[in-house]
Protein backbone atom coordinates (compact mmCIF):
# COMPACT_ATOMS: atom_id res chain seq x y z
CA UNK A 1 0.00 0.00 0.00
CA UNK A 2 2.57 2.21 1.15
CA UNK A 3 4.97 1.63 -1.89
CA UNK A 4 1.98 2.43 -4.38
CA UNK A 5 1.27 5.75 -2.47
CA UNK A 6 5.30 6.41 -3.22
CA UNK A 7 4.74 5.33 -6.55
CA UNK A 8 1.64 7.23 -7.94
CA UNK A 9 3.29 10.22 -5.94
CA UNK A 10 6.37 10.30 -7.62
CA UNK A 11 4.59 9.84 -10.84
CA UNK A 12 3.38 13.28 -10.15
CA UNK A 13 6.75 14.56 -9.34
CA UNK A 14 7.41 12.98 -12.97
CA UNK A 15 4.78 14.74 -15.05
CA UNK A 16 6.42 18.10 -13.00
CA UNK A 17 9.71 17.25 -14.48
CA UNK A 18 8.71 16.36 -17.84
CA UNK A 19 6.80 19.88 -17.81
CA UNK A 20 9.77 22.05 -16.62
CA UNK A 21 12.15 20.16 -18.59
CA UNK A 22 9.51 20.96 -21.91
CA UNK A 23 9.01 24.60 -20.73
CA UNK A 24 13.12 24.92 -21.17
CA UNK A 25 13.45 23.45 -24.14
CA UNK A 26 10.39 25.93 -25.70
CA UNK A 27 12.20 28.92 -24.29
CA UNK A 28 15.02 27.96 -26.68
CA UNK A 29 13.28 26.33 -29.89
CA UNK A 30 9.50 27.65 -30.17
CA UNK A 31 6.86 25.37 -27.80
CA UNK A 32 5.89 23.47 -30.71
CA UNK A 33 9.48 21.99 -31.25
CA UNK A 34 9.91 21.50 -27.70
CA UNK A 35 5.94 18.75 -28.36
CA UNK A 36 7.56 17.63 -30.82
CA UNK A 37 10.85 15.93 -29.70
CA UNK A 38 8.54 14.90 -26.59
CA UNK A 39 6.73 13.30 -28.55
CA UNK A 40 9.43 11.81 -30.30
CA UNK A 41 11.82 10.73 -27.68
CA UNK A 42 8.83 9.36 -25.74
CA UNK A 43 7.84 7.36 -28.62
CA UNK A 44 11.41 5.89 -29.11
CA UNK A 45 10.81 5.05 -25.23
CA UNK A 46 7.79 3.20 -25.12
CA UNK A 47 8.40 1.29 -28.70
CA UNK A 48 11.89 -0.44 -26.54
CA UNK A 49 9.34 -0.84 -23.30
CA UNK A 50 6.81 -2.34 -25.71
CA UNK A 51 8.84 -4.63 -27.74
CA UNK A 52 10.40 -5.85 -23.81
CA UNK A 53 7.57 -6.18 -22.15
CA UNK A 54 4.29 -6.26 -24.37
CA UNK A 55 2.68 -9.72 -25.46
CA UNK A 56 0.42 -8.19 -28.06
CA UNK A 57 -2.78 -9.87 -27.22
CA UNK A 58 -4.28 -6.99 -28.14
CA UNK A 59 -4.07 -7.27 -32.17
CA UNK A 60 -7.17 -9.20 -32.16
CA UNK A 61 -9.49 -5.94 -31.02
CA UNK A 62 -7.07 -3.93 -33.12
CA UNK A 63 -8.73 -3.12 -35.98
CA UNK A 64 -12.07 -2.36 -33.47
CA UNK A 65 -10.01 0.60 -32.18
CA UNK A 66 -12.82 3.12 -32.66
CA UNK A 67 -10.85 6.54 -35.17
CA UNK A 68 -11.42 9.12 -32.85
CA UNK A 69 -9.43 7.94 -30.18
CA UNK A 70 -6.32 8.00 -32.16
CA UNK A 71 -7.07 12.04 -32.11
CA UNK A 72 -5.35 12.18 -28.95
CA UNK A 73 -2.34 12.34 -29.53
CA UNK A 74 -2.91 15.19 -32.15
CA UNK A 75 -4.50 16.99 -28.94
CA UNK A 76 -1.30 16.01 -26.88
CA UNK A 77 1.01 17.82 -29.35
CA UNK A 78 -1.29 21.16 -28.62
CA UNK A 79 -1.38 20.38 -24.88
CA UNK A 80 2.37 20.16 -24.44
CA UNK A 81 3.18 23.25 -26.70
CA UNK A 82 0.95 25.14 -24.95
CA UNK A 83 2.24 23.98 -21.63
CA UNK A 84 5.42 24.60 -22.48
CA UNK A 85 5.27 28.53 -23.58
CA UNK A 86 3.07 29.53 -20.61
CA UNK A 87 5.15 27.46 -18.18
CA UNK A 88 8.39 30.16 -18.41
CA UNK A 89 6.35 32.81 -18.38
CA UNK A 90 3.84 32.37 -14.82
CA UNK A 91 5.99 29.90 -13.31
CA UNK A 92 5.86 25.74 -12.43
CA UNK A 93 3.55 26.23 -9.60
CA UNK A 94 0.45 28.16 -11.25
CA UNK A 95 0.83 26.51 -14.56
CA UNK A 96 0.61 22.66 -12.87
CA UNK A 97 -2.49 24.86 -10.94
CA UNK A 98 -4.42 26.17 -13.82
CA UNK A 99 -3.97 22.92 -15.49
CA UNK A 100 -5.13 21.03 -12.91
CA UNK A 101 -8.03 23.62 -12.73
CA UNK A 102 -8.79 23.08 -16.61
CA UNK A 103 -8.41 19.37 -16.59
CA UNK A 104 -11.24 19.19 -13.75
CA UNK A 105 -13.92 21.21 -15.66
CA UNK A 106 -12.73 19.27 -18.56
CA UNK A 107 -13.03 15.99 -17.21
CA UNK A 108 -16.57 17.02 -15.24
CA UNK A 109 -18.09 17.98 -18.56
CA UNK A 110 -17.12 14.80 -19.71
CA UNK A 111 -18.30 13.16 -16.74
CA UNK A 112 -21.97 14.87 -17.40
CA UNK A 113 -22.02 14.06 -20.92
CA UNK A 114 -20.98 10.27 -20.37
CA UNK A 115 -23.70 10.09 -17.24
CA UNK A 116 -20.61 9.55 -14.49
CA UNK A 117 -21.59 11.96 -11.89
CA UNK A 118 -22.77 10.68 -8.36
CA UNK A 119 -23.17 13.42 -6.34
CA UNK A 120 -24.77 16.67 -8.05
CA UNK A 121 -23.98 19.20 -4.93
CA UNK A 122 -20.20 18.01 -3.87
CA UNK A 123 -19.75 18.48 -7.73
CA UNK A 124 -20.93 22.12 -7.17
CA UNK A 125 -18.61 23.08 -4.32
CA UNK A 126 -15.51 21.21 -5.98
CA UNK A 127 -16.02 23.57 -9.23
CA UNK A 128 -16.81 26.14 -7.67
CA UNK A 129 -13.65 26.21 -4.99
CA UNK A 130 -11.30 25.76 -8.38
CA UNK A 131 -13.12 28.92 -10.13
CA UNK A 132 -12.07 30.32 -7.00
CA UNK A 133 -8.67 29.02 -7.25
CA UNK A 134 -8.39 29.88 -10.93
CA UNK A 135 -9.61 33.79 -10.72
CA UNK A 136 -6.99 34.49 -7.88
CA UNK A 137 -4.54 32.49 -9.95
CA UNK A 138 -5.67 35.15 -12.95
CA UNK A 139 -5.26 37.44 -11.33
CA UNK A 140 -1.91 36.99 -9.67
CA UNK A 141 -0.13 36.25 -13.32
CA UNK A 142 -1.57 39.80 -14.85
CA UNK A 143 -0.04 41.13 -11.70
CA UNK A 144 3.65 42.34 -11.35
CA UNK A 145 6.07 40.30 -12.49
CA UNK A 146 7.10 39.13 -9.11
CA UNK A 147 4.22 37.09 -8.51
CA UNK B 1 -0.16 37.78 -26.99
CA UNK B 2 0.36 40.04 -23.72
CA UNK B 3 0.36 38.75 -19.99
CA UNK B 4 -3.57 38.73 -19.75
CA UNK B 5 -3.73 35.94 -21.27
CA UNK B 6 -1.68 33.07 -19.92
CA UNK B 7 -3.69 32.09 -17.50
CA UNK B 8 -6.61 31.06 -20.06
CA UNK B 9 -3.38 28.99 -22.10
CA UNK B 10 -3.11 26.96 -19.07
CA UNK B 11 -6.15 26.95 -18.48
CA UNK B 12 -7.25 25.45 -22.31
CA UNK B 13 -4.04 23.19 -22.39
CA UNK B 14 -6.01 21.78 -18.98
CA UNK B 15 -9.28 21.13 -20.74
CA UNK B 16 -7.09 19.43 -23.74
CA UNK B 17 -5.27 17.61 -21.25
CA UNK B 18 -8.94 15.92 -19.93
CA UNK B 19 -10.23 15.17 -23.47
CA UNK B 20 -6.66 13.42 -24.02
CA UNK B 21 -6.81 11.35 -21.57
CA UNK B 22 -10.42 10.67 -22.01
CA UNK B 23 -9.41 9.72 -25.81
CA UNK B 24 -6.15 7.90 -25.04
CA UNK B 25 -8.23 5.88 -22.36
CA UNK B 26 -10.71 4.69 -25.03
CA UNK B 27 -7.18 3.29 -27.47
CA UNK B 28 -5.58 1.89 -24.04
CA UNK B 29 -9.59 0.16 -22.98
CA UNK B 30 -9.05 -1.52 -26.79
CA UNK B 31 -5.37 -2.41 -26.61
CA UNK B 32 -3.04 -1.84 -23.56
CA UNK B 33 -1.87 1.17 -21.66
CA UNK B 34 1.92 1.62 -22.98
CA UNK B 35 0.35 0.52 -26.54
CA UNK B 36 -2.17 2.84 -26.42
CA UNK B 37 0.83 5.78 -24.90
CA UNK B 38 3.24 4.81 -28.01
CA UNK B 39 0.56 5.37 -30.41
CA UNK B 40 -0.18 8.94 -28.91
CA UNK B 41 3.10 9.70 -28.57
CA UNK B 42 3.80 8.86 -32.52
CA UNK B 43 0.72 10.46 -33.78
CA UNK B 44 1.54 13.77 -31.69
CA UNK B 45 5.10 13.24 -33.05
CA UNK B 46 3.95 13.99 -36.50
CA UNK B 47 1.14 16.27 -36.13
CA UNK B 48 3.75 18.32 -34.91
CA UNK B 49 6.02 18.87 -37.60
CA UNK B 50 3.37 20.53 -39.80
CA UNK B 51 1.95 22.85 -36.76
CA UNK B 52 5.69 23.68 -35.58
CA UNK B 53 5.54 25.34 -39.37
CA UNK B 54 1.97 26.97 -38.93
CA UNK B 55 2.16 28.00 -35.49
CA UNK B 56 3.26 31.45 -35.45
CA UNK B 57 5.22 31.20 -32.15
CA UNK B 58 8.87 31.40 -32.13
CA UNK B 59 11.23 32.45 -30.33
CA UNK B 60 13.57 35.37 -30.57
CA UNK B 61 17.01 35.11 -31.96
CA UNK B 62 18.97 36.36 -28.75
CA UNK B 63 16.92 32.83 -27.04
CA UNK B 64 20.00 31.05 -24.92
CA UNK B 65 20.49 27.32 -26.45
CA UNK B 66 18.62 24.71 -25.25
CA UNK B 67 20.80 22.44 -22.44
CA UNK B 68 20.96 18.89 -23.98
CA UNK B 69 18.58 17.40 -21.00
CA UNK B 70 15.42 19.66 -22.01
CA UNK B 71 15.68 16.68 -25.14
CA UNK B 72 14.98 14.16 -23.24
CA UNK B 73 11.38 15.39 -21.02
CA UNK B 74 9.74 12.40 -23.15
CA UNK B 75 11.37 9.72 -20.97
CA UNK B 76 9.92 10.71 -17.14
CA UNK B 77 6.88 11.81 -19.60
CA UNK B 78 6.43 8.13 -20.67
CA UNK B 79 7.14 7.10 -17.19
CA UNK B 80 4.24 7.93 -15.92
CA UNK B 81 2.12 5.92 -18.11
CA UNK B 82 3.62 2.96 -16.66
CA UNK B 83 3.49 3.98 -12.99
CA UNK B 84 0.28 5.16 -13.18
CA UNK B 85 -1.09 1.60 -14.86
CA UNK B 86 0.56 -0.11 -11.75
CA UNK B 87 -1.13 2.06 -9.47
CA UNK B 88 -4.09 2.13 -10.73
CA UNK B 89 -4.61 -1.62 -10.79
CA UNK B 90 -3.67 -2.06 -6.67
CA UNK B 91 -5.18 -0.96 -3.51
CA UNK B 92 -5.17 3.17 -3.97
CA UNK B 93 -7.15 2.52 -7.07
CA UNK B 94 -7.79 4.91 -9.64
CA UNK B 95 -9.03 8.51 -7.39
CA UNK B 96 -6.08 7.69 -5.21
CA UNK B 97 -3.75 7.62 -8.22
CA UNK B 98 -4.85 10.81 -9.41
CA UNK B 99 -5.10 12.90 -6.37
CA UNK B 100 -1.35 11.78 -5.32
CA UNK B 101 -0.63 12.11 -9.06
CA UNK B 102 -1.73 15.72 -8.58
CA UNK B 103 -0.30 16.18 -5.06
CA UNK B 104 2.89 15.40 -6.74
CA UNK B 105 2.83 17.62 -9.44
CA UNK B 106 1.95 20.96 -6.92
CA UNK B 107 4.78 19.70 -5.24
CA UNK B 108 7.01 19.60 -7.64
CA UNK B 109 6.06 23.10 -8.96
CA UNK B 110 6.60 24.66 -6.22
CA UNK B 111 9.99 23.31 -5.53
CA UNK B 112 10.87 24.33 -8.91
CA UNK B 113 9.43 27.92 -8.46
CA UNK B 114 11.60 28.17 -4.97
CA UNK B 115 14.56 26.79 -6.20
CA UNK B 116 15.12 27.50 -9.44
CA UNK B 117 15.81 24.02 -11.08
CA UNK B 118 16.12 22.99 -14.66
CA UNK B 119 16.71 26.57 -15.60
CA UNK B 120 13.72 28.05 -14.22
CA UNK B 121 13.47 31.60 -12.95
CA UNK B 122 13.29 31.56 -9.20
CA UNK B 123 10.04 32.83 -7.83
CA UNK B 124 9.34 34.17 -4.26
CA UNK B 125 5.82 32.40 -3.04
CA UNK B 126 3.75 34.56 -2.46
CA UNK B 127 0.26 34.15 -0.11
CA UNK B 128 -1.52 34.03 -3.89
CA UNK B 129 0.06 30.86 -4.41
CA UNK B 130 -1.14 29.31 -1.16
CA UNK B 131 -4.87 30.60 -1.52
CA UNK B 132 -4.47 29.03 -5.56
CA UNK B 133 -2.85 25.66 -3.87
CA UNK B 134 -5.72 25.68 -1.42
CA UNK B 135 -8.80 26.28 -3.34
CA UNK B 136 -7.82 23.88 -6.70
CA UNK B 137 -6.71 21.35 -4.64
CA UNK B 138 -9.71 21.09 -2.10
CA UNK B 139 -12.20 21.11 -4.92
CA UNK B 140 -9.91 18.83 -7.08
CA UNK B 141 -10.47 16.34 -3.72
CA UNK B 142 -14.23 16.62 -4.05
CA UNK B 143 -14.25 16.17 -7.38
CA UNK B 144 -12.25 12.91 -7.11
CA UNK B 145 -13.67 11.47 -4.54
CA UNK B 146 -17.05 12.60 -3.54
CA UNK B 147 -18.55 13.39 -6.99
CA UNK B 148 -18.43 10.45 -9.11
Amino acid sequence: MEKYILFAFLNGILIGINRAMNGRLAASIAPMGASFWNHLVGFCFLVILVYLTSTFDFLHTLQEVPLFSYLGGVIGALFVAMNSWVFTRIGATRTILLVIGGQMLGGTILDMATGAIKSVPVQVIGIALIIIGIKIAQRSSQGQSSS
Amino acid sequence: MNRKGYWLVALLAGILLANMIFLNGVLARYTSPTWASLVAHGIGALACLPLWKLVPVGVSESAPPPPWWSFFAGIPGAFTIILASITVNSAIGLTGTLSLMLLGQVMCGLVIDFFGFFQMERRRLTLSHFFEVLTIMTGTVLLVFFAR
